[in-house]
């Protein structure tokens, strides 16, 4: 076992063939990359963000994720900055590497869009971009809703337009609520996702986060902090039963 | 002449009778799941999916594994997920309720080519550390002193970034923790 002291003031750390990556603020919109393999030396990078990081992962480039101003960001190797959404924070995971394949992200999001709604649903606007509707402005960035997306890095570097947040009715990206809740955490394993987050009880969310966008409730969990693990299928043929809806 | 569709739709208790004589031939002729209608609670969705996949039960031939079972509930589908969690069969979308649990965050690692899951909770103001398998069972737990900040793994080595009252700190371990 190594041990590193590192600086206090850093945003996000990733892991990635034997060296540690660190991302320091060093002014409001600027930030250093410091990369580490004994935690005594490290090769420093100027990373010029735009946005605050909340969670970075190393696949065939550097993933940055963040927010500002309740918008969703990715960056690319510190260079290219796209907007992904509406949301608080985000974190970031990346399917394992196959032959000839791109790796696969997973971005989850926190106080993330309403896309599914009451009253949201049922007119004729364009669904794909209800957040320029100016009466369905509270439902870019809900209180306690998850928002995932899902596609490969490829998918995600051909991302045209840097201004304009991914719904669910992007070509490629798939996306839309996944919970409700705080704090998601996801990995991969194989084709399936795993995201932990913390467990809002339904007294605690607010009225649009639940009677608008929709919620859950567990029994008997409404003292103390839970969390909920959730595995999701990403693809293949489900071997679960169906769920019909009556 | 208008085509007629039809359906296998039974009342949820019905899956032990059919299961013990056998379901009706014509099911298997149909791309359609078997459905059984309102199993309401934990107990009964559990009843539907175990009976029905019990060695003992008469499966149709072409109908013959989960796949093939549809429930129709009025049930919250997250709730559906919860309930099977405990359910030990292949079930790919679980869902866990972890009671006193808070700031869960997880991480791939990889031994010997098999992917396991590392997981740092608190639990009861405990700072824990686990190794899980793919199926989430716990393979090792340790207690941990300070607070985990950030956790990464990259293949069979572990990053963790603690912080406590000396400061923030990070250290990397193998796969033998």
């Amino acid at each position: 076992m190594k041990q590193w002291t590192i600086v206090d003031k850093y945003l996000s750390v990733d892991y990635f063939n034997g060296f540690a990556s660190y991302l320091r603020q060093v002014s409001p919109t600027y930030y250093n990359l410091d990369i580490t393999s004994d935690g005594r030396s490290s090769v420093t990078t100027g990373c010029d963000l735009g946005f605050s990081p909340t969670d970075m992962i190393m696949g065939d480039q550097l993933y940055i994720v963040g927010s500002s101003n309740g918008s969703i960001y990715l960056s690319y190797n510190c260079t290219s900055t796209v907007q992904l959404g509406f949301g608080s924070s985000a974190s970031i995971s990346i399917g394992k590497k196959q032959d000839g394949q791109p790796q696969q992200l997973q971005i989850l999001i926190a106080d993330g869009m309403c896309q599914s709604a009451v009253f949201a649903n049922n007119n004729e606007m364009n669904k794909c971009t209800f957040y320029i509707n100016e009466e369905f402005s509270q439902l870019k960035s809900v209180s306690g809703l998850l928002n995932y997306l899902s596609g490969s890095t490829d998918d995600f570097k051909a991302i045209k337009d840097s201004k304009v947040p991914i719904t669910a009715c992007h070509s490629k990206i798939f996306g839309g609520k996944i919970a409700n809740g705080n704090k998601p955490s996801p990995i991969m394993l194989g084709n399936r996702l795993l995201i932990a987050y913390e467990y809002l009880p339904l007294n605690k969310q607010p009225l649009i986060t639940t009677l608008f966008c929709g919620a859950s409730n567990y029994d008997n969990v409404q003292v103390g902090s839970h969390t909920i693990l959730s595995w999701f299928e990403l693809s293949g043929q489900p071997e679960q039963p169906h769920l019909v809806l009556q | 002449m208008r085509k007629r569709y039809r359906n296998f739709n039974v009342y949820y208790k019905g899956v032990s009778s059919f299961c013990e004589k056998g379901f009706p031939s014509w099911v298997d002729k149909w791309d359609y799941p078997l459905i059984f209608w309102e199993p309401s609670n934990e107990q009964q969705i559990q009843m539907v999916v175990k009976t029905f996949m019990s060695e003992k039960c008469k499966r149709p031939a072409k109908h013959n594994n989960l796949s093939w079972v549809a429930i129709a509930t009025n049930l919250d589908p997250e709730m559906f997920q919860t309930y099977m969690s405990s359910y030990d069969g292949q079930f790919p979308n679980k869902k866990w309720l972890l009671q006193n649990t808070t700031g869960v965050m997880l991480s791939r690692l990889t031994v010997d080519g098999k992917d396991l899951i590392i997981m740092s909770s608190k639990v009861n103001g405990q700072q824990l550390l686990q190794v899980r398998s793919g199926a989430f069972e716990v393979l090792k737990e340790l207690t941990l002193k300070g607070s985990i900040k950030t956790l990464r793994a990259e293949g069979d080595t572990l990053l963790i970034t603690f912080q406590d009252e000396t400061g923030t700190y990070s250290q990397v371990y193998n796969t033998n923790l």
